[in-house]
């Protein structure tokens, strides 16, 4: 029998497609969901024509979430500048922890005034600034900018996605380009930030710290992308090379890295001999923690969401429901920003799991249906299986946006998937020491810096190997 | 097809509820957001410094034309810095009521 949460995110995902290619009215819509509700209220006693009714409400739920999310306020900036492209000055406050490379900063600026012919106007709306210089701006800093603002708008490439549209989705609908010589002035810090967010990012710039001291600039700046999700820092051949061996998705916080994370912290609470509850409640904040450090990326979020459903039924004794949890995860995330759905973050993270849920378990049974000595090699079967049938769901979707197809990913993943929670488990002593006991640093640094030079020597291995990836373009 | 306990299907119905007032409420706030032009004298950063500014920066004053600014630059140039910015009435092209409408957007230091 379907799972019922499934289904009605199935409806509702067809819903925001469905959206997203017609033309719909907010009004007309509203309406007719209403009277579908009320048909709901009054039919709830009935079976078949309940369960019909309901999903047609949540098809027109994600058609209306669609429309809402599409909608502009009046004072968005894009009504006020639909086409911009002049010089204006714009104050708001950062919304996310800026990334520096290259003598450039960028950030998300939650617009608040913007002048532009002389008057200041009140306007909403979140611009992508890029800074150029090395300006120390932090979370919820409110700035007054001079830039000039444009439209993300980008040639189109065969082949490859459209980043003005990418942004569309995420509702950043301008760029704001400060030069080197153009004022920044910051009216006032930690203005309207979240505090819990504040503190995150604070202990992610002192856990950066502790691996720029004791690890190489490479291993790092690995570690700092395997655990703090700071990719940007990474060099560009170990990021290629994680691409072409299909194994990028380690780089990428997601469900491995906060499963990894949680069966730490539940280790640890157990060693203080913690009573149960409570060392599934602590495990649920210090995963939220994690998540909020992490950058709170799609993948994470989603994975928390499922650890946080998983970790909750453990405490009322209750069954794991994974296909429950994940349809769980989807409608949270999708009630906020139906925009994810198109985007290939979500689709990989959503389809990964279903890929480990459907196909993984017929291709082990079907092994295991032939092999006589099933009890021994039965771990290094599942291992396969679940490589095998994560590669199976997500290669033509790999294919269709990256025309790149790695068959030595399975036996990459087969390696690497088991490998990393021993990468993980040095690299999060490492850090942990070096924020409450910089004294035992020198103890762990050397096994993490060898884990991951072992890492990176067997992705290079990997990457090397003839016919083991095939690019399209 | 699915199926769903009488407590599921109650609980269901509160969630699509809550959404749908939920949907209604930001919907018109959106269209109900409040349109507010108005101009900042109070700020400094919004100021255009006419003793330092360049042509390009003068051309962003609504009320001097290209040609004004060219001249100001000029009178900068011969004269030295404004100390007052009623001696912008001293540039040719530029009398009290055009003065009037720039000076908020001035400022001297």
């Amino acid at each position: 029998m379907a799972h019922p949460l499934f289904c009605i995110t199935i409806a509702l995902c067809l819903g925001i497609i469905i959206a997203s290619q017609i033309r719909l009215i907010f009004f007309w819509l509203y309406i007719v969901a209403v009277i579908l509700f009320l048909l709901c209220i009054f039919l709830a006693a009935q079976g078949k024509k309940f369960r019909i009714l309901l999903l047609l409400l949540c098809f027109l739920l994600g058609a209306l979430l669609s429309v809402n999310s599409r909608s502009l306020a009046r004072n968005h900036l894009l009504r006020l500048m639909p086409y911009a492209g002049k010089e204006v000055f714009l104050e708001g406050v950062v919304i996310n922890s800026p990334q520096a490379s290259f003598q450039r900063v960028s950030f998300l600026l939650n617009a608040e005034r913007l002048k532009a012919d002389n008057c200041w106007h009140r306007v909403s709306g979140r611009v992508l600034v890029r800074l150029s210089g090395s300006k120390k701006i932090s979370y919820a800093d409110r700035l007054m900018l001079r830039g000039r603002l444009r439209r993300p708008f980008y040639f189109p490439k065969p082949g490859r996605r459209n980043p003005g549209a990418y942004l569309e989705n995420k509702g950043i609908y301008f760029i704001l380009n400060v030069k080197i010589n153009n004022p920044v002035k910051k009216i006032d810090s930690r203005s309207k930030g979240n505090p819990l967010i504040y503190c995150a990012y604070k202990i992610r710039q002192r856990l950066k710290e502790v691996s720029a001291k004791n690890l190489s600039s490479l291993s790092g700046s690995v570690l700092n992308a395997l655990l703090l999700g700071l990719r940007q820092e990474l060099p560009k051949d170990t990021a290629q090379a994680l691409i072409n061996t299909g194994t990028v998705h380690i780089i990428a916080i997601s469900g491995l890295h906060l499963g990894i994370f949680v069966f730490i912290v539940l280790i640890f609470l157990k060693a203080l001999r913690l009573p149960r509850l409570a060392r599934y409640f602590i495990a649920i904040i210090t995963l939220w923690g994690y998540c909020l450090m992490t950058g709170s990326n799609l993948p994470a979020v989603r994975a928390a969401i499922m650890a946080t459903v998983f970790l909750a039924g453990l405490m009322i004794r209750r069954q794991p429901d994974t296909l429950g949890s994940l349809s769980l995860a989807a409608l949270l995330i999708l009630s906020i920003n139906p925009g994810q759905l198109f985007e290939v973050s979500f689709q990989l993270s959503f389809l990964s799991i279903i890929s480990l849920l459907f196909i993984t378990p017929r291709i082990n049974a079907f092994l295991l249906k032939y092999l006589k000595k099933g009890g021994r090699v039965k771990p290094l079967v599942n291992i396969f299986s679940a490589s095998l049938g994560a590669w199976l769901g997500l290669s033509p979707l790999i294919l269709y946006y990256f025309r790149i197809i790695s068959p030595v990913a399975i036996l990459g993943n087969m390696v690497i998937v088991p490998y990393l929670a021993l990468v993980i488990a040095c690299g999060v002593t490492l850090l942990l020491a070096g924020l409450f006991v910089p004294a035992l640093v020198p103890i762990f640094s050397p096994a993490a810096e060898l884990s991951i030079l072992f890492l990176l020597k067997f992705i290079n291995l990997l990457a090397g190997m003839p016919l083991g990836h095939f690019c399209l373009s | 097809m699915y199926q769903l306990t009488p407590q599921e299907r109650r609980a269901v119905l509160f969630l699509i509820c809550l959404i749908l007032i939920g949907l209604a409420v930001n919907y018109a706030a959106k269209l109900n957001s409040p349109i507010a032009t108005f101009l900042d004298p109070e700020s400094g950063f919004n100021k255009i410094n006419i003793n330092r500014a360049g042509y390009q920066e003068l051309l962003d004053l609504k009320g001097l034309t290209p040609s004004l600014a060219g001249k100001i630059i000029e009178y900068r140039q011969e004269n030295g810095p404004f100390e007052d910015l009623r001696q912008l009435k001293k540039v040719k092209g530029i009398g009290e009521r055009r003065l009037e409408r720039i000076k908020d957007c001035l400022t001297l230091d």
